[in-house]
């Protein structure tokens, strides 16, 4: 095997580990991992978190999501003054090599006007357009915040 | 924010009431290392310098009662939260924690939490959408509401300031304060948890609270 082909796959192999599953959709390097959407408390509102996952040698960046179910806005968090609020991404970069975790308390997609409220167990279906790998399209589960958290608590205590 | 010179800090470090408050979102981040120094007694909640009394303010039950939240919460522990329905991550995620924690403690100890979410969105929280929205987590959660007023004096009470409308349009959102705050039956809040705050932080904690037996930072 040549050198370039075999490191290639170790990082591969490395990232796979990390999320112990393969991604949900990828395209030049560019991969979605591990996409949750949350069942939602209200009927109209709810959120979306996945991971992106850059393998590849070039930077990439989100520059629209959208679902088959209403309305969806990333957003981060910010603080100021003592207050917390949601402020709306228009792009978000993935640096080569690295991942960005859509989590809560920062990035998340705000799923808003939703027709019917998402039930535990159900999947929608999921479009994040990226400059460099196109629309990648994939499935989000939906499960309650309560196990989203639980999910997501132990994923970060394997990742650290 | 875990610091060895400081060993007897809590896991997010003591803060100044209020505005300190804005740190820890930073600091929980930081502070979610191993669990060496999290033994013992010590809350893994944010300790305040100087603690909280309880807010005396009367408002409005989803049910259309009047709350009077010192007398209605006496002996408690008390979790106050000021949130909002519209919210898809920082609120529902700290009820959803709360309540599967609560729902895993023994009844002894849960019986004595009682979990008071305050609107900072009165005019789309109307008092059914706030009950059912609370209800996904635990039918016994308490829903306030009230004129802008009494609600934007509740927050004050707390220091805290003032929720705001941000954007425009039907789906704005509300700016406010992203931590629960812990009332023990002392009519004291010694700790408060910010946004990031997780599962494990509360199970450990709330069983302390309701005991009345942590160790003074």
């Amino acid at each position: 095997m040549r050198p370039q082909a075999s490191i290639a796959l170790a990082a591969l192999a490395a990232a796979a580990c990390s999320h112990g599953a393969p991604p949900l959709a990828e395209n030049t390097g560019t991969a979605v991992l591990e996409a949750y959407a949350t069942a939602s408390p209200a009927p109209d509102v709810s959120a979306l978190y996945f991971t992106v996952e850059n393998r590849g040698a070039e930077a990439d960046t989100m520059v629209a999501v959208s679902t088959s179910v209403g309305e969806a806005t990333l957003h981060t968090v910010e603080t100021k003054d003592g207050r917390s609020s949601m402020r709306a991404v228009e792009r978000l970069p993935v640096p080569a090599g690295a991942s960005v975790h859509m989590r809560p308390g920062g990035y998340h997609v705000m799923l808003s006007a939703l027709p019917a409220p998402l039930a535990a167990g159900d999947s929608i279906g999921v479009a994040a357009t990226f400059v460099r790998a196109g629309t990648l399209r994939f499935r989000a589960r939906v499960m309650t915040y309560s196990d989203l958290v639980a999910r997501l608590e132990q994923d970060g205590a394997d990742r650290r | 924010m875990r610091s060895a010179d400081t060993p007897a800090a809590g896991r997010l470090g003591r803060i100044r009431p209020t505005w300190g408050i804005v740190l820890l979102i930073a600091g929980l981040a930081a502070g979610c290392g191993g669990d060496d120094a999290r033994s013992g007694d010590r809350l893994w909640g944010a300790v305040l310098d100087e603690p909280l009394t309880k807010p005396d303010f009367v408002l409005t039950t989803t049910a259309g009662e009047p709350y009077d939240f010192r007398r209605e919460t006496a002996g408690y522990v008390t979790l106050l939260f000021f949130g909002y329905t519209h919210c898809p991550d920082i609120c529902p995620v700290h009820m959803a924690n709360i309540a599967a924690v609560l729902h895993k403690l023994t009844p002894d100890v849960a019986g004595r939490v009682k979990v008071i979410m305050v609107t900072v969105d009165p005019a789309r929280d109307t008092p059914d959408r706030l009950r059912a929205w609370l209800d996904n987590f635990d039918r016994g959660f308490v829903g306030l509401t009230g004129p802008d007023s009494a609600l934007a004096a509740a927050q004050r009470s707390l220091g805290l300031p003032p929720a705001v409308k941000e954007g425009s349009g039907a789906d704005y959102g509300v700016g406010h304060a992203a931590a629960v705050f812990a009332f023990t039956a002392d009519d004291l809040a010694h700790v408060v948890y910010p946004s990031g705050v997780r599962q494990v932080d509360w199970a450990h904690d709330l069983p302390l609270l309701v005991a009345g037996r942590w160790r003074a930072p």
